[in-house]
């Protein structure tokens, strides 16, 4: 396993075998594997209930992991706390703290942690801080602030925060040059900033002094140093001034400053998205898990969020897992996507891979807007053409060799499966199902649900263990047959093809069209910049775009034609993709 | 314009319904709150009053108001009467149920919706069995445990004080009904919050004292009536436990009782005088929390 980690160096966080079955007997994630390298987006999609978000709350440790390891840069995550993980995770209903207003809500993770800082000298770092500043091209407009400040009106704490905030100096530091300004009121500007230069260096080199004598060193910017020269840091709470910087800073990224002092009841869903994204940001950590944070949004902000995350991950350089049942966020947001089904992987890959080589009949189903079409059709082996209702097309190059190949395989494996039936196979047999969408018809697999009495007595009843291994295995039977007698004959296969790969002419009179499907669409869907029309073939409706720059309608017809480059074949036993 | 508009079928049954159920409120409004109006009213009747006019609400004429009856049970011969020390004992025990019953029941609340330990659902559904045992029942062995204690202790009189006080208060502070509006209350908070309370860094320790406290202050409120009204009117414990002891220990309830009983026929007035007295505290609660109570029912499904 260490060779393993060491070869990988791109790996960040990487995700092995991880399983979890509920108390319940379900399982819900099987054998999940990913390794996510930094600055990622992972987009992990799928329909409701396919374990996507147990999942994440597995990786966040809101949730046991039954078996598998979660590793973060080579150290094992499994049992250690949520809050130790580096994580920060955003869920779909915002969860934010009624009870707190804006400002709280992004300042909780920093009231309630410890943070390693550097130890700074006391008095000496102040005056330090302050020559620094006195030291660049910001003097004149800080010392031209400071006497404007000195003689406003608000209270000193207000006044003196303000002026901290502006020119993101600590607070004792403002406090400093306030009282400094009291002293030599009437100056101007040019003499005053040599006088305080003058004062700082001065202060600066006392209090150098004063550390020498207590056996301390400092470093240029008077924090603690060790002999190493290193900065010594300690674990601390941060004081109100430093956690109000850093809200201040986020409330700015996000454009949340107007809000900080109202309650979440008072804010629109696009706002408590917000500051929920804030909430993660403060944290500072290099993990965001997002479950679904978008799903509430009306569908205008939906697209407006969609780019603003995109950036923010860009921006802040995190890895990011998000969540989502909705396949246009995970082909627009994604790095990569995993497609997951009833617990299983379907695949991992590129929005393109998934895209343009889907791994099996799921993926290409549930990926792509309008749905890709998938038709039966029987498959011609001597002719090497594929029948659908009448048309016929000619079977790309290489896919009889393809063809054979892949029922040979697929016959292999079932055969090796039904000989040593086991859980090994029966997990094999489940993903096969989860991926033809076989999987919910499959009968007994829980427990009849019981009430009352019956419950009570069934308490005390032996399992029986013999049924649920029968039905399977006579699954397994069917599926083998099957794939037997398809190798090297004729039999039917699934067609796919995506709405835009269809070839689409509206009929000119006195045209002939030879081995086009003629026939008048029942919908035409105008979306702005191209038609979605519906037709019906084979027995059911039919989803293709089509330029909008001719203008069609339920009165004319179209000639459709496949071409055989565009077009998917899937394996209906299996769901397996031949070509 | 002038022309009325007849009121649509929905409307007329609505109007009807509101009809019915604002009689229906207002006659058990009114027989609840005769008695409470007769004893107000009796308070101020003079003597002469009391005896001929016993059927009316309030005095029967504007020479018959007095607050003779206030007087007198404040004040007995020249000096303040012990009212106050009751009403100090009442207080303060009180008090403290209060406080021990809002602890226990947050505190256990807590461990029962946000804990996930085993025999979990079992300890709820023997709480809820338990609901269904009349409190009374407890009263023998109760008091069997207490005094065989108290005999063993050999306690001094300031001890004894506090020792029968303790057991006035701890035991209230055990109510599971309480407790169980707790945990309603609890189990309404969404999930989501503590999930990323806790991936935000939060214990335990934390999540009970800066989300789920603030957020469950009306159903505190709620408690604090519930306890407040419940322990300032418990009548037959602490009258067990305080039986033959000095009488500057009695609480206000069981002081009264000197006042009601048989042997105080003649002191209608001040009997009536010291009930209302003892009702203040009581109101002046009501006052406070009634808002924050109609939250608290609200919130936690509670049929009030």
């Amino acid at each position: 396993m260490d060779d393993q980690i060491l070869q990988d160096r791109n790996t960040f966080l990487s995700l092995r075998h991880l399983e979890k079955i509920y108390p319940n007997g379900e399982k819900a994630v099987h054998d999940f594997n990913l390794e996510i390298a930094k600055n990622e987006f992972i987009v992990i999609v799928g329909p409701s209930g396919c374990g996507k978000s147990t999942m994440l709350r597995m990786i966040a440790g809101l949730e046991d992991v039954t078996a598998g390891d979660i590793l973060l840069e080579g150290e094992l995550l499994n049992y250690k706390p949520s809050k130790d993980r580096k994580m920060a995770i955003v869920f779909q209903s915002y969860a934010l703290y009624p009870q707190m207003n804006v400002y709280d809500n992004i300042a909780f993770p920093l009231t309630i942690n410890r943070y390693p800082m550097p130890v700074r000298s006391g008095e000496s770092f102040f005056w330090g801080e302050l020559k620094c500043l006195l030291d660049t091209d910001k003097a004149e407009s800080f010392l031209g602030a400071v006497y404007e400040e000195a003689s406003g009106k608000k209270s000193k704490r207000g006044r003196t925060e303000k002026l901290a905030l502006q020119f993101g100096i600590s607070f004792e530091t403002a406090k400093l040059a306030l009282s400094l300004s009291e002293e030599r009121k009437g100056d101007d500007l040019s003499a005053a900033l040599s006088a305080w230069r003058e004062r700082a260096v001065f202060e600066g080199e006392k209090g150098r002094e004063a550390l020498k004598e207590e056996g301390l060193a400092a470093d240029e910017e008077f924090y603690l140093i060790n002999e190493r020269g290193e900065r010594i840091t300690e674990n601390r709470k941060l004081t109100d001034y430093e956690i109000k910087a850093r809200v201040f800073e986020t409330a700015d990224k996000l454009d949340l400053v107007p809000y900080l002092d109202k309650f979440p009841r008072e804010l629109s869903g696009g706002q408590m998205q917000r500051v929920a994204l804030g909430r993660a940001i403060i944290k500072n950590v290099p993990i965001f898990m997002m479950d679904e944070p978008l799903s509430n949004l009306d569908a205008k902000l939906r697209l407006s969020m969609r780019s603003e995350i995109v950036k923010l991950h860009q921006r802040i350089g995190a890895t990011t897992i998000y969540v989502t049942h909705d396949q246009t966020e995970a082909m627009t947001m994604a790095t990569r996507i995993v497609v997951m089904s009833r617990g299983f992987v379907q695949q991992i890959g590129t929005p393109k891979q998934v895209y343009n080589d889907p791994a099996n009949i799921f993926v290409a189903r549930f990926i792509g807007s309008p749905t890709m079409n998938i038709f039966k059709a029987d498959l011609d082996i001597a002719a090497g053409r594929f029948d659908l209702d009448g048309m016929s097309i000619e079977a790309g190059e290489g896919f009889l060799r393809k063809h054979e190949a892949f029922y040979q395989k697929a016959a292999e494996k079932f055969e090796d499966m039904r000989a040593n039936y086991g859980p090994a196979a029966r997990e094999k047999l489940l993903r096969i199902l989860s991926c033809t969408g076989e999987y919910k018809n499959f009968g007994g697999r829980r427990a009849a649900y019981k009430k009352g009495l019956a419950k009570f007595i069934s308490l005390f009843r032996k399992r029986k263990v013999s049924e649920e291994p029968d039905a399977e295995i006579a699954i397994l039977d069917e599926k083998l047959s099957k794939l037997r007698s398809y190798a090297g004959y004729d039999h039917e296969v699934m067609i796919g093809i995506r709405p835009e790969r269809i070839r689409i002419e509206k009929c000119e009179q006195g045209k002939d069209y030879k081995n086009c499907y003629v026939v008048r669409p029942t919908v035409c869907e105008l979306l702005g910049g191209e038609y979605n029309i519906h037709f019906d073939f084979c027995g059911q409706d039919v989803v293709a775009n089509f330029d909008a720059e001719q203008s069609i309608s339920q009165n004319d017809e179209i000639a459709v034609r496949f071409s055989p480059k565009d077009i998917y074949v899937f394996d209906p036993v299996t769901g397996g993709r031949i070509m | 314009m002038t022309q009325k508009r007849r009121k649509t079928k929905s409307e007329r049954t609505r109007r009807k319904e509101k009809i019915v159920s604002f009689v229906c409120l207002l006659v058990i409004s009114v027989i609840w709150s005769i008695p409470l109006l007769y004893m107000v009213g009796s308070s101020f009747k003079s003597d002469l009053d009391l005896q001929l006019h016993p059927e009316k609400l309030f005095p029967s004429s504007w020479d018959e108001w007095t607050l003779k009856h206030y007087a007198g049970f404040l004040v007995r011969g020249g000096q303040v009467d012990n009212m106050p020390i009751w009403m100090l004992n009442s207080l303060w025990s009180t008090a403290a149920s209060i406080v021990v019953t809002v602890v226990f029941d947050l505190i256990t609340a807590y461990a029962l919706v946000f804990l996930k330990f085993k025999g979990r659902d079992s300890i709820i559904r023997f709480l809820f069995l338990w609901m269904a045992v009349p409190g009374v029942i407890g009263t023998a062995p109760g008091f069997v445990i207490f005094s065989q204690i108290r005999n063993a202790l050999d306690l001094s009189s300031a001890g004894t004080y506090l020792y029968i006080y303790f057991w006035l208060i701890i035991p209230s502070g055990t109510g599971i009904f309480n407790m169980l509006l707790m945990r309603n209350f609890f189990r309404s908070i969404p999930p989501d919050i503590v999930d990323s309370a806790k991936s935000d860094g939060a214990g335990h320790r934390v999540i009970f004292r800066r989300l789920v406290c603030p957020l469950a202050r009306s159903t505190i409120l709620l408690i604090v009536l519930f306890t407040f009204t419940g322990s300032w009117n418990n009548l037959a414990w602490p009258q067990l436990l305080l039986s033959g002891e000095s009488s500057y220990w009695q609480t206000v309830t069981v002081a009264l009782t000197g006042y009601t009983g048989g042997a105080s026929w003649g002191q209608v007035g001040v009997s009536m005088a010291t009930s209302v007295f003892s009702l203040i505290p009581i109101i002046i609660i009501f006052i406070i929390t009634q808002n924050k109570m109609i939250d608290g029912i609200a919130s936690t499904g509670l049929k009030g």
